[in-house]
């Protein structure tokens, strides 16, 4: 090897050195950069010369700049984010609820519906004060509103969930398209070979969308020969190397409302994913909010309707003159149990008793029947009315609209109702204190609202102003077994919501802490591979530098014993 | 402390050793905080899921202490109500004992008339004083009116005092499964209303097809989700079915429902007679109804049977008496039967309208003519119905049949081919006789046609039932009649009761010339009633000497005298068979004793010819004559204006009505002994004195009642008190935070959020870059 092939080696180590700095330089400027996958220049001995009988190396090459990644860490990472995303929307919807719930305070729901139950402990007690019957209507309309208040807090959460869905697709084409567009790039800058995974910095930008995308939704990644990557959603291809396909959201029309899935726009096929942010979403807006709102119903309908129909059946301090029914019915001579009421009702029988205002001792009581057993004809909206029409002085008939009418025939009678086996005021909205059969619709019924309507409220059992036997079972209902509800009470389908909420929020803490500890561990794993270290980069920084050192030293010398020669 | 995550046992980069540390010390200060927020809040939590058991024990709690919170305000009203009746009650006990005192003073007969006017306006105004206090309001309800709490109790009628209110009870929780009374009726305390006038007439209410399923066996029904089962041996094999009949309201729906739900192959036809239901199958098979498991609808139907023929004859189903239940289906049993007709769709069910054997058996002929029409001859028992011969239908037929009004008409579903069909074909052609249709009739009708007549407080109306449908008609018009009676149906739902709510006043009822009362059981005055009960409740003293003679009883022919001695009757009817059976009264007697036609009394019937007029004379010795109403008092014998003549041409003599009721109070006791003293009666003033010491003792009783309840609430509210203690015992325990504990923790947290910090810093401090 000649001097100035000397002086050449040296140079070469020089400049393997510098890229050695630089490397170590980006490391270090990196260090604080989230996602960044730390690189290392390899280096690998230069290639040999024969000289005479002798083989002698010359110097240092560069191999490459690889990035240091455990790959295997890295795939299961790209599952547990998209865990502990799916766990956390649930963790974030049950924190809502319970939010919205309130529970533990002085104003919820549970407050609500105890105050109105005592309310009616008032009236019991004095019955003929107008003022608590007017408190107890009022403690009603609370309770009514409270409930409604509490469906439309958690539909709004379940809308925004929705938007989220549709946020989500947007993201989910973005981020793939990002993907798509950096597998491209990776590919013609690598030129085919990813041993050394040159593109660093595409790679480490590729991996931040690849990492945001499992958050968002369950996804399988491989990495091609060409260094693209390859990521599947549910089985099917959502990017491959430089193609990728578009997702767009649908309404779905399974349930009552609209809601958004999201599915591939070629293939018109949902997005089966069981992991991420979007399966989370899904969760606590179709099973979780829909659960609490299912349940926060059949509370509702439950109160409406049992407690209607006890209500029902009771007098006031005045009878009724004219009544309407609340529900109507479109086919009015169809079976009472198949006309499409909100509350079916059943086969039974009930009083109606026609009295003179003057003197409500005198009265005419009727029976009227509901034979809804399938055999013959089966009470109508119609036939209901014929009979009731048929009693002297009271005046019975069928709107346009379907609703049925009442009226005394004079100003002197006044009517009531009592001994209703078979439902029909409750499920017709005749007599009844709740309007609505869900929790979005429940009210209280206007006849009874008002100073003025107060005397009304049906605390008797035994006729007109006649004790508080009524006002008796309405104020014991809140305990009382339920047939309907498989002998449950209100209060025991009311505690059936709390815990489903707070099991299931204390489930969903649990579940997203386990998440998150999983993929804290799983992060230190990446980070022990791919993290930077600024002191173990300051090693490497003095060790290029003292081999730079060296170099310069070496072709100093080189040169000096070619200045002896030029000197000869 | 923060999650613990494990660290890497390589090598770590400086990114994950802030992102630790950062999340460390934000998971500090979130602890810090939390700890701060319990102890500003005093609640461990502020979430349910933060402890999820804990919580609902926590809201469970509340609301229980909620409850409990109502409860003891309920508690409190109630003592406030009950208080205040007792105290008015001490006033009342007061003011009787007083009264008490001076009537003692002038019972004797040694009294002048200004004492005994003192005494009378003594009475006045305790009555007055009384009718206030019955009348006593607390917080805008009147505390003795029963369950009609807005409805003034006691209000003076002419010289009565009558009652409004009733002996129902207002209720309160006083726990949250205890009901409390919370008021005592009037009627507990003064009285106000009678004993109840109630025959020991069944009124027996026939099943209809519309009878309710829960008002028979007496209004029990056949319990919750019944069901039976049903067997039909038919000689080859034994079918079975489940009947349920949980979807039946009335005896038409059971019957429905059995017919429909007969084992396959087999056919069942259910008939509704007057007392329960007769099941029937094919000739030859047999049929039996058992239980379905633990279940006992087929008892309570009355057709539980082993197999036996095909007929099934159910029991007696009892249903209750309502309201509703009409006047026409009491007391006896209509006949019943089948026209039947050949082929389908023109059978015809035949029912009597009224009661009674006459129309049993009884034959259908149809005669052609030129449209429908029906006509009873009751002398041949013939029900003889005009039909356009093979045209007229089942239903035109029936039709024409209930408006000839002896008898209903319906056509039979069991011979229809579909609902739409029923009674839709022509008839037999006539001429066709149908022998022995009906059977089943039995008993009597109720007397519609007489009605009633009511006296009280020397006020008599005559109702005329004749309008009334139903069993509410008949009550409306005894409550109507506005002389202070009330009707109701009696508990056992199998009569009705009359009562009078009019203090101070006589109060009977009698017939009006026909059977009305006594079918119905509220007559006062009948052949069981007990001499002892006459002349409210002193009786009919006979001789001293049980063999002597009581009655001097004169026919018109001045020949036939009877002697009777009562010392052996005991009723009514022993009275009137001692007269009757009189040796000297001959047979058929000549001088006829028998219940008055018209109003109540004992009639003398003198069936003999003669110029003189029926007499009752006093017999030296005996008050029987005057005591049975038969004599004026101080006469000696009947009036001989009083004799009547009826359209026979006999001659008769009623008594007048001494088996009066009245309403049980201290007002009657008070209205009565005022006018006892107005007449310086001292027998009636010494029977007020007693009855006034049993009203001052139902005074005294209502008052300790009181005493008791309010004692039992003071227990109750200890209770109370305790449970609450407990519940927020228990509820502070799952929810309110241990203020020391969380004083520790926070600063113990404090030390290891400083240590934390610092070591934190240290570690970021330390670099090889300054050491270079």
């Amino acid at each position: 090897m000649s001097l100035f092939g000397s002086i050449q080696m040296g140079g070469n180590t020089l400049r393997a050195m510098q890229i050695g700095l630089q490397v170590v330089g980006n490391n270090i400027a990196n260090a604080n950069t989230p996602g960044y996958v730390r690189q290392e220049a390899i280096y690998v001995p230069a290639p040999v010369q024969r000289h005479g009988s002798l083989i002698l190396g010359t110097g240092v090459l560069v191999d490459s700049i690889v990035q240091k990644i455990d790959s295997f860490v890295l795939e299961r990472l790209v599952g547990a984010k998209g865990d502990r995303a799916n766990a956390e929307v649930q963790e974030e919807v049950y924190r809502e609820i319970e939010g919205i719930l309130n529970e533990l305070s002085e104003v919820d729901l549970s407050s609500a519906l105890t105050g109105f139950f005592n309310s009616i402990h008032e009236v019991m007690l004095d019955p003929g004060n107008l003022a608590t019957r007017n408190l107890a209507v009022g403690a009603g309309d609370n309770l009514a509103r409270v409930i409604r208040e509490l469906h439309g807090r958690v539909f709004d959460i379940q809308q925004e969930l929705d938007q989220r869905v549709t946020a989500a697709a947007d993201e989910i084409n973005s981020l793939a398209e990002e993907i798509r567009l950096l597998n491209i790039q990776i590919s013609s800058t690598e030129g085919g070979d990813t041993s050394s995974s040159q593109a660093g910095g595409l790679r480490v930008k590729r991996q931040g969308a690849v990492d945001r995308l499992s958050e968002l939704v369950g996804i399988s990644v491989n990495e091609q020969p060409s260094g693209g990557l390859s990521v599947a959603v549910g089985g099917e291809f959502l990017v491959f190397e430089g193609q990728r396909r578009e997702v767009a959201v649908v309404n779905s029309s399974t349930s009552d409302l609209a809601y958004g899935v999201v599915e591939f726009a070629d293939t018109h096929s949902a997005i089966n994913t069981t992991g991420g942010e979007l399966t989370g979403l899904y969760t606590a807006r179709d099973e979780t909010l829909g659960s609490f709102l299912d349940r926060l119903d059949e509370l509702a309908g439950t109160l409406a309707f049992e407690f209607n129909k006890v209500y029902s059946q009771g007098q006031g301090l005045v009878g009724l003159q004219q009544l309407t029914s609340i529900e109507t019915i479109s086919d009015t001579s169809a079976a009472l149990d198949a006309a499409g009421l909100a509350f079916t009702p059943i086969s039974g029988a009930l009083n109606i008793v026609v009295s003179s205002k003057t003197d409500t001792e005198l009265t005419q009581t009727h029976e009227i029947f509901i034979d809804l057993d399938g055999i013959d004809q089966d009470t109508s909206l119609l036939s209901l009315a014929a009979q009731l029409d048929a009693i002297d002085g009271l005046s019975a008939s069928v709107s346009g609209t379907g609703a049925l009418q009442l009226s005394t025939d004079s100003t002197d009678l006044e009517f009531s109702f009592s001994d209703d086996t078979s439902g029909v005021l409750a499920a017709l909205g005749l007599n009844t204190f709740f309007t609505g059969s869900t929790a979005a619709t429940l009210g209280v019924n206007d006849e009874v609202k008002g100073i003025e309507n107060a005397a009304k409220f049906a605390a008797s059992s035994d006729g007109i102003d006649n004790g508080n036997g009524n006002a008796v079972l309405l104020a014991g209902f809140l305990e009382e077994p339920l047939e309907s509800a498989g002998n449950a009470s209100l209060v025991d389908i009311y505690n059936q919501l709390l815990n489903e909420v707070t099991q299931g929020a204390s489930t969903a803490q649990s579940v997203a802490e386990g998440f998150r500890i999983f993929e804290g561990t799983l992060e230190g794993q990446r980070q022990s591979v791919s993290g930077v270290s600024i002191d173990e980069e300051a090693i490497k920084m003095l060790t290029l530098q003292r081999i730079y050192q060296a170099s310069a030293r070496y072709i100093q010398t080189i040169t000096e014993l070619l200045d002896l020669l030029v000197d000869l | 402390m923060s999650r613990i995550i494990p660290i890497p046992t390589t090598r770590v980069g400086d990114l994950f050793i802030r992102q630790r540390q950062v999340e460390q010390v934000q998971f500090d200060q979130l602890a810090l905080f939390r700890l701060q927020n319990q102890i500003s809040t005093g609640q461990r939590m502020q979430l349910p899921s933060e402890d999820a058991p804990a919580a609902l024990r926590a809201i469970n709690l509340q609301r229980l202490l909620d409850r409990k919170g109502q409860i003891r305000t309920n508690l409190k009203a109630s003592n406030q109500y009950l208080g205040a009746a007792w105290d008015r009650l001490g006033h009342v006990s007061t003011a009787l004992s007083e009264l008490r005192g001076s009537v003692v003073g002038v019972a004797g007969t040694v009294v002048t008339d200004e004492a005994r006017q003192a005494v009378i306006q003594e009475v006045d105004s305790v009555l007055r004083e009384l009718v206030n206090a019955g009348n006593a309001k607390y917080q805008g309800r009147y505390l003795f009116a029963g369950s009609r709490s807005q409805v003034q109790p006691y209000d003076f009628r002419d010289e009565f005092v009558q009652f409004s209110g009733n002996e129902g009870v207002l209720r309160s929780f006083v726990d949250l499964e205890r009901l409390f009374d919370t008021n005592l009726s009037g009627t507990e305390v003064f009285g106000g209303i009678s004993a109840a006038v109630q025959g020991s007439v069944d009124l027996d209410p026939h099943l209809t097809s519309r009878t309710l399923v829960s008002t028979v066996n007496g209004g029990s029904g056949i319990g919750s989700n019944p069901a039976i089962s049903l067997s039909i041996n038919t000689g080859a094999s034994t079918e079975t079915s489940i009947v349920d009949l949980s979807t039946a309201v009335t005896m038409a729906d059971v019957a429905r429902l059995i017919e429909d739900g007969a084992p396959a192959g087999t056919e069942v036809n259910v008939e509704i007679t007057s007392t329960g239901l007769v099941l029937r199958t094919d000739i030859g098979s047999t049929i039996s109804v058992s239980e379905v498991a633990e279940g006992r609808a087929a008892q309570q139907l009355g057709i539980l049977s082993d197999p036996g023929s095909n007929t099934l004859v159910g029991g007696d189903l009892n249903p209750a008496l309502l309201k509703t239940t009409r006047l026409e289906n009491l007391l006896g049993k209509k006949a019943q039967g089948l026209i039947e007709s050949a082929g389908a769709n023109n059978d015809i069910v035949l029912t009597a309208s009224s009661n009674g054997v006459d129309f049993n058996n009884v034959t259908v002929s149809f005669v052609a003519g030129a449209s429908e029409s029906a006509s009873y001859d009751s002398g041949t028992n013939t029900l003889t119905v005009t039909i356009r011969s093979g045209v007229s239908s089942a239903n035109e037929v029936a039709a024409a049949i209930t408006a000839e009004g002896t008898f209903t008409a319906v056509a039979d579903y069991h011979d229809a081919l579909s609902t739409v069909q029923i009674g839709t074909n022509p008839v037999d052609a006539a001429p066709a006789t149908f022998a022995n249709v009906t059977s089943g009739g039995s008993g009597e009708t109720l007397d519609m046609a007489s009605g009633l007549i009511l006296t009280n407080g020397g006020e008599t109306v005559t109702l005329d039932i004749s309008g009334a449908e139903t069993v509410e008609d008949l009550l409306n018009l005894i409550n109507g009649a506005d002389i202070g009676l009330v009707a109701e149906i009696n508990t056992a739902a199998n009569g009705i009761n009359v009562r009078s709510r009019l203090s101070g006043a006589d109060f009977t009822i009698g017939e009006n010339g026909g059977t009305t009362a006594t079918q119905l059981g509220i007559r006062t005055y009948t052949g069981a009633t007990e001499l002892a009960a006459f002349n409210r409740g002193v009786g009919v003293p006979t001789a001293n000497d049980p063999t002597s003679d009581d009655l001097l009883i004169t026919a018109r022919d001045g020949t036939t005298q009877l002697t009777i001695n009562l010392s052996t009757a005991d009723t009514v009817q022993d009275v009137i068979d001692l007269i009757n059976n009189n040796p000297a009264n001959g047979v058929p007697p000549a001088v006829e004793a028998r219940l008055a036609l018209v109003g109540n009394g004992i009639e003398l019937v003198d069936s003999t010819v003669g110029p003189g007029t029926l007499t009752v004379a006093v017999v030296e010795g005996s008050q029987a004559a005057q005591y049975l109403g038969f004599v004026a008092e101080g006469a000696t014998q009947s009036d001989p204006s009083a004799v009547q003549v009826d359209g026979s041409g006999n001659q008769v003599l009623t008594s007048e009505d001494r088996h009066t009721l009245e309403a049980d109070s201290v007002f009657n006791t008070l209205l009565r002994l005022r006018t006892a003293l107005e007449q310086g009666d001292v027998e009636e003033i010494g029977r007020s004195l007693e009855r006034l010491d049993a009203d001052l003792d139902r005074v005294n009783f209502a008052r300790a009642e009181l005493g008791g309840r309010l004692q039992n609430l003071a227990v109750i509210d200890v209770r109370l008190q305790d449970e609450d203690v407990q519940l927020r015992s228990a509820l502070s325990q799952d929810i309110d935070v241990d203020i020391v504990q969380a004083i520790s923790d926070l600063t113990a947290r404090q030390f290891a959020f400083q240590a934390s910090l610092q070591t934190t810093a240290s570690m970021m401090r330390l670099s090889l870059l300054d050491f270079i």
